[in-house]
C-alpha cells in the first residue's frame, strides 16, 4: 500500500477523536436505588445491551469515518508484485550515442537500429492502456518523446522512427534518473526499465556517473547490444584550435584540427574541409598508432560577421567521432586609432598598415588630435603617447572602458622633440608610468621576459624563435610597473621597456621605446612590425561577439547571457530554439549556431565526441552506472519475447474510490445509527398523543379500553 | 389508651381524626358477636328479613300473630343478623416497601400509618382485626383481637418493621386464604410490584374464599411519574440487580407501562369486586382510609 499524500497519514491519530470526545463529553453515570427494575424491563427487555451497543456502533462509525476521509484524501494505492490487475508502466531508454552507430554483431543494421527495433517489439508487447515512455541517453528535440508516461502506443514508436544517429557521448546517469523519475510519479511508484544499448564504457562503466536509485521496486533490464570487430583504423577529432587574435578581413588564418589515431595501426586517412562559401580544401595525413597531430585548415574570410566550417576525417572505420564544426568571426577591417600626429609614432603606422589600404594586415590606420572615436568606427588598437594618455582627462574614462570591453591599448613616448615625459602623470587605473629617458649610444641589448606569457606564446606560433633576432636599443624610457603588470622586454631585468597589462577583456601595452630606428633595432626587424600587429589583432572581439566551443552532448555549463535566447543553425542539423538561457538543449550532432540574446550573439561550435570511437564496453552482469539498483544484464536477441519481463513487476491498484465509497457506506451507517434513537422515541411519543386523543374523544369506557388494549 | 403511649404510626391526632369512620363490607361476613355488619344468617336484629313457615320446635313467641290473624297460617318472622367481623391486614414488609423518593415516607411507613389506622377504625366499631406481615412468606401472625388493649401488641409490632427481603405477594396471599377461615375482610396493603396477573390470582383465592377484599396500593409519586433524568445505573431494592437506562429517554415508556400495569390492577379488582385505592405517599393516610370507609 502506497499513498500520494502520506504526510496525512500523520493525521490519522485525529480518527480518536470520538473517543476522546466520548471519554471525556460522556454523561456521568449515577446510581439509583429503584424499588423495582420490572417496568424498565417491560419497556425493553434488552435495554441495557442494546443501548450500549448502538453507542459503539456509532462510535466506531465515526472514528471510521474520519480514518477514511484522511486515508482518501491521502489517495491510497495498492500495489502488488503479482499479475494482479492494476497497470505496468514501462520506460525504454534508447542508447542513441554516437558509438551506436556502429555496425551490431547480430549482421549489417546498426546497433541504433537494433535499439529501435527491440524498443518497438517491448512496446508492441504491451497491452492496451499501459503507461510507457521512451528515454533517449542523448537528449535530441529532433525526437520529441513525450516527457510523460503515455498509453499512446503509437505515438512512442512515431518517436523511435524519428530517432536518428548522433555523434554525442550520452548521459546514461541523467537518462536512469529521468526513467525512474517518471516511474516514480506513477501510482505504483515503480515500474520496469528495459535499457537498449551497447554498453560503452565512457556511459556505462566505472568512471561513468553513478546512478542511485532510490526507489527499489524498479527493475532494470539491459538489453546488451553487441559489437561488431572493432574496425582496424579508428582517428577522432579531438580538438579544434582558433586562432588566438582577431579575425580580419582578407587576411589568411589556420585553423587547427587536432585528430588522434585510436587504432594500433598507422591510419592513412584524408582531412576533408567545406566552409560557408563551399570551398573545399582535402589534406591526405598518414597517423602513427596512437599518434595525435593537428592539421592545420587554412581559412579567409571576405566578409566581415559570422562564418562557419566544418572538417571532417574520411577513410577510417568509425565516422561518429570524426566531424568538427567550427564557427568564426570576421571583424572586418580593423582600425588603428593613433591619438596624435604621425611624427609621433614613427615608424608604426608604417609597420601596422604597410599598404595603406590594409590589404596586407587587415589594419588601416587614422590619427585623431586626441583620443576619441565614434561609435560605428571602434578601433582595435588605440596608440597614444604618454604625453597623450596624460592629457585624455575625461576621455580616460571612454579609453578605461574602451579596454575593459575588449579594446588595445598601446602607449609609447613621443618622438617629437621637447616632450618631457618624466612629467606626465598616467591614469590611476593603470598605475604605470616611465621614467626620463636614457640613451646609450653603442645600444643595449634588450633580454626577453617572461618568455612563457601569453604574448611571446603566440609570436612563436607566427614566427618561431623569437630569441634569433637580437635587439639592440639606443634610447627608452624605462618604465615604473605597478603589480600585475607582464614585463616583456627589458636591459636587463631592472629598466623595463615593454609591457603587458591585461584589464579585464582588453590589452594595455606600455613601451618606453619609440618605434624609431634611432630608439632601436625594433623597427627595422620582422619581429617589431609583427609585434605591433599582434598588439593590435590580440585579445578577442570587441565588439561583443563569441565563440562557444563544445562537444557533442554538451550544454553550454556557464551561459555569459541571461533571458530569452534564439539558436539559429548555420551549418549541421537544421534547428531553431527560443527560450530561457537556462534551458537551452544540448547539441546532439556536429554544427555551428548562433545564438542571439539581446544585443549579444554568441557562437556556437560541436564537434563530435572522441569517446565515442572507443571500442571498450561493460561486461558480465553488473552495471556500474546502476550501483546498486536492481538490474538484469541481458544479451539482445532480435526475436526477443518482451512479454516474459512484464510479469512481476509493480503494478498498481487506485483505492480512492473504493475507499470513498466506503465512506459513503460508513457515513449512512453512522447517520442510520444516530438518527433510530432519536426516529423511535419520537414515534413512539406521537403514537401515545394520538391515541391519547382519540381515547379523550370518545365516551364509551368499553371503547377506550379496547384502544388502551390496543396500545400495549 | 393507645394515644398516651405515643404509637408511632398511630399518634393521638391521627387516632382522634379517625374516631367515628366506619368501614363496611359488600359481602355478608360471618361473625359470632353482635355488630355492625350483616350476616348470613338471621338473627335479632331490628331489620326485617322474610317470613318462613313454622316449624316445630320454634319458639312459639316468634308466630307473627297477626299474619296467623289474616291467613290461618303459622309463620315465624325472620330479621338479619348484624355482626362483627373479623378484618386481616395483610401488610406487605419487603425490600421494596422501603422506597421514598419524592414522598414525605417511606412506602413502608406509610403502609404502616394505613394499617394501624384501619385497625383501629375496626376496633372502634366493634370488629376484630389481625394482622399479617409477609414478604416471600409469611413473616408474622398477630392473632385477631377486638379490643384495644390486644391492638398494642400489632401497633408495636408495626415499629419494628425491617424490609428486607424479595417479595411474593402472589404466594402470600394463598397462605393468608389458607389462614383466615371463613368470611372475613381482608386488607392487602402492598406496592403490588409483581405482575398484576399473579397478584389477582391470589385475589381471586381470597374472594372464592368469600373474602371481602380491599387492595391499598401504596405507591411513591416518583414511581408513578419518574421524575429524575440522566444516565442512571437503576439498582433493584429486592433483587440488587442493576440496570444501566437514560431515563430521559426510556421516560415516556415507562410511563405508558405503570399506566398499564395500574389499568390492569383495577380492572382486576373489579372483576372480584375488591377495593382498589392508589395511595401515593404524598397522601395524607386519612383521606385514604376516609376514601375506603366512604367506598362502601
Amino acid at each position: 500500500m502506497i499513498f500520494g499524500a502520506p504526510i496525512l497519514l500523520y493525521l490519522l491519530p485525529l480518527a480518536g477523536l470520538p473517543i476522546v470526545f466520548h471519554l471525556i463529553l460522556r454523561q456521568k453515570k449515577r446510581t439509583m436505588v429503584f424499588s423495582t427494575l420490572m417496568f424498565f424491563h417491560q419497556v425493553d427487555p434488552k435495554l441495557n445491551t442494546r443501548r450500549q451497543i448502538r453507542e459503539w456502533l456509532l462510535l466506531l462509525m465515526r472514528v471510521l469515518m474520519i480514518a477514511l476521509v484522511l486515508l482518501a484524501l491521502s489517495r491510497p494505492t495498492w500495489r502488488s508484485a503479482v499479475g494482479t490487475g492494476g497497470k505496468l508502466s514501462l520506460v525504454a531508454i534508447i542508447d542513441n550515442s554516437g558509438s551506436m552507430t556502429a555496425a551490431a554483431d547480430q549482421g549489417d543494421p546498426t546497433k541504433l537500429e537494433c535499439a529501435q527495433e527491440g524498443a518497438r517489439r517491448l512496446l508492441s508487447s504491451l497491452e492496451q492502456g499501459t503507461d510507457a515512455a521512451i528515454v533517449l541517453t542523448v537528449e535530441d528535440r529532433a525526437v520529441d518523446v513525450p516527457k510523460t508516461l503515455t498509453a499512446d502506443r503509437d505515438e512512442l514508436l512515431k518517436c523511435l522512427d524519428r530517432i536518428a544517429p548522433t555523434e554525442a557521448t550520452g548521459d546514461a546517469q541523467r537518462a536512469l534518473a529521468q526513467a525512474f523519475e517518471l516511474l516514480r510519479s506513477t501510482a505504483a511508484r515503480g515500474g520496469v526499465v528495459h535499457v537498449f544499448s551497447d554498453l560503452q564504457q565512457v556511459e556505462w562503466g566505472e568512471n561513468a556517473k553513478r546512478f542511485e536509485a532510490k526507489d527499489a521496486l524498479v527493475h532494470t533490464y539491459l538489453h546488451r547490444i553487441g559489437t561488431s570487430p572493432q574496425p582496424r583504423v579508428n582517428v577522432a577529432v579531438t580538438a579544434v584550435v582558433l586562432p588566438e587574435q582577431r579575425i580580419l578581413l582578407g587576411q589568411p588564418y589556420e585553423i587547427g584540427l587536432s585528430l588522434r589515431n585510436n587504432s594500433d595501426l598507422t591510419a592513412d586517412v584524408r582531412v576533408n574541409c567545406v566552409n560557408d562559401r563551399g570551398e573545399r580544401s582535402t589534406q591526405n595525413l598518414a597517423l602513427q598508432k596512437q599518434q595525435i597531430a593537428t592539421v592545420r585548415l587554412a581559412t579567409t574570410m571576405n566578409e566581415q560577421g559570422y562564418h562557419w566550417l566544418k572538417a571532417w576525417v574520411e577513410g577510417d572505420g568509425f565516422a561518429a567521432d570524426n566531424t568538427a564544426g567550427t564557427g568564426l568571426f570576421c571583424e572586418g577591417m580593423g582600425t588603428v586609432l593613433f591619438a596624435g600626429e604621425p611624427r609621433q609614432f614613427g615608424m608604426l603606422p608604417m609597420a601596422l598598415c604597410p599598404s595603406g589600404g590594409g590589404q596586407l594586415t587587415g589594419l588601416v590606420t587614422r590619427f585623431a588630435p586626441s583620443i576619441q572615436w565614434g561609435q560605428e568606427d571602434v578601433p582595435v588598437l588605440v596608440v597614444t603617447t604618454w604625453g597623450g594618455l596624460a592629457a585624455a582627462g575625461s576621455n580616460s574614462t571612454e579609453l578605461r572602458k574602451y579596454v575593459e570591453g575588449g579594446g588595445n591599448v598601446l602607449v609609447v613616448p613621443s618622438l617629437l622633440p621637447g616632450s618631457d615625459v618624466s612629467t606626465t602623470q598616467t591614469p590611476a587605473w593603470l598605475g604605470a608610468s616611465v621614467r626620463p629617458r636614457e640613451a646609450y649610444k653603442s645600444g643595449v641589448r634588450l633580454a626577453l621576459l617572461n618568455r612563457d606569457a601569453p604574448f611571446w606564446r603566440q609570436m612563436e606560433q607566427v614566427v618561431g624563435d623569437i630569441s634569433a633576432e637580437p635587439i639592440v636599443v639606443y634610447a627608452f624610457c624605462p618604465l615604473e610597473l605597478p603589480s600585475g603588470v607582464t614585463p616583456l622586454l627589458g636591459a636587463g631585468t631592472k629598466k623595463i621597456v615593454l609591457a603587458h597589462k591585461v584589464v579585464d577583456k582588453g590589452n594595455v601595452f606600455l613601451s618606453g621605446i619609440a618605434f624609431s630606428p634611432r630608439w632601436s633595432t625594433l623597427p627595422l626587424s620582422g619581429l617589431g612590425v609583427i609585434m605591433a600587429q599582434r598588439m593590435a589583432v590580440a585579445g578577442g572581439s570587441g565588439n561583443g561577439s563569441q565563440i562557444v566551443s563544445l562537444v557533442a552532448g554538451e550544454r553550454p555549463q556557464a551561459w555569459p547571457a541571461e533571458g530569452e535566447t534564439e539558436l539559429l543553425s548555420l551549418s549541421g542539423d537544421a534547428l531553431e530554439w527560443k527560450g530561457p538561457a537556462s534551458e537551452m538543449p544540448p547539441f546532439p550532432r556536429t554544427g555551428v549556431y548562433l545564438a542571439t540574446s539581446g544585443n549579444e550573439k554568441y557562437c556556437i561550435s560541436v564537434r563530435s565526441s572522441p569517446k565515442e570511437g572507443e571500442y571498450r564496453f561493460v561486461e558480465g552482469s553488473h552495471v556500474p552506472t546502476l550501483a546498486s539498483a536492481p538490474h538484469t544484464v541481458i544479451p539482445f536477441a532480435p526475436n526477443e519475447d518482451y512479454t516474459q519481463y512484464h510479469a512481476g513487476q509493480a503494478r498498481a491498484v487506485e483505492l480512492y474510490i473504493p475507499t470513498l465509497l466506503l465512506l459513503t457506506l460508513v457515513v449512512l451507517l453512522e447517520g442510520l445509527l444516530g438518527a433510530s434513537r432519536i426516529r423511535r422515541a419520537r414515534e413512539e411519543s406521537r403514537a401515545r398523543q394520538f391515541l391519547s386523543g382519540v381515547a379523550a374523544r370518545l365516551t364509551l369506557p368499553a371503547v377506550r379500553l379496547l384502544l388502551q388494549g390496543r396500545r400495549t | 389508651m393507645a394515644e398516651s403511649k405515643g404509637y408511632r404510626y398511630l399518634p393521638p391526632q391521627m387516632a382522634e381524626r379517625l374516631r367515628g369512620l366506619e368501614i363496611g363490607v359488600r359481602r355478608p361476613m360471618d361473625g359470632s358477636h353482635q355488630g355492625l355488619h350483616r350476616s348470613p344468617s338471621f338473627g335479632s336484629s331490628v331489620e326485617f328479613a322474610e317470613y318462613r313457615e313454622y316449624a316445630h320446635g320454634d319458639p312459639i313467641s316468634r308466630i307473627d300473630w297477626p299474619v296467623y290473624g289474616r291467613s290461618d297460617r303459622y309463620v315465624i318472622r325472620q330479621f338479619h343478623e348484624d355482626v362483627s367481623i373479623r378484618c386481616t391486614i395483610l401488610l406487605d414488609i419487603s425490600a421494596s416497601m422501603a422506597y421514598r423518593q419524592d414522598g414525605p415516607l417511606s412506602k413502608m411507613e406509610y403502609a404502616c400509618h394505613l394499617a394501624a389506622g384501619i385497625m383501629y377504625v375496626m376496633i372502634q366499631q366493634g370488629d376484630s382485626v389481625s394482622l399479617i406481615t409477609f414478604d416471600r412468606e409469611i413473616r408474622q401472625h398477630y392473632e385477631p383481637c377486638g379490643t384495644f388493649v390486644g391492638l398494642r401488641p400489632m401497633l408495636l409490632g408495626l415499629e419494628e418493621i425491617e424490609p428486607k427481603n424479595e417479595g411474593d405477594i402472589e404466594a402470600a396471599l394463598h397462605v393468608a386464604a389458607e389462614m383466615c377461615k371463613g368470611r372475613s375482610l381482608v386488607v392487602l396493603i402492598s406496592d403490588l410490584l409483581q405482575e398484576p396477573d399473579r397478584i389477582l390470582r391470589g385475589v381471586h383465592h381470597l374472594y372464592h374464599d368469600g373474602k371481602d377484599v380491599t387492595l391499598l396500593h401504596v405507591l411513591d409519586p416518583a414511581e408513578l411519574s419518574l421524575p429524575m433524568s440522566g444516565l442512571v445505573e437503576v439498582v433493584s431494592l429486592e433483587t440488587r440487580r442493576k440496570l444501566v437506562v437514560d431515563l430521559r429517554q426510556i421516560r415516556d415508556a415507562y410511563l405508558a407501562q405503570m399506566q398499564e400495569y395500574l389499568e390492569q390492577l383495577r380492572r382486576g379488582c373489579q372483576e372480584v369486586r375488591a377495593d382498589y385505592l392508589l395511595a401515593e405517599t404524598r397522601m395524607d393516610a386519612y383521606d385514604v382510609i376516609l376514601k375506603r370507609s366512604r367506598a362502601v
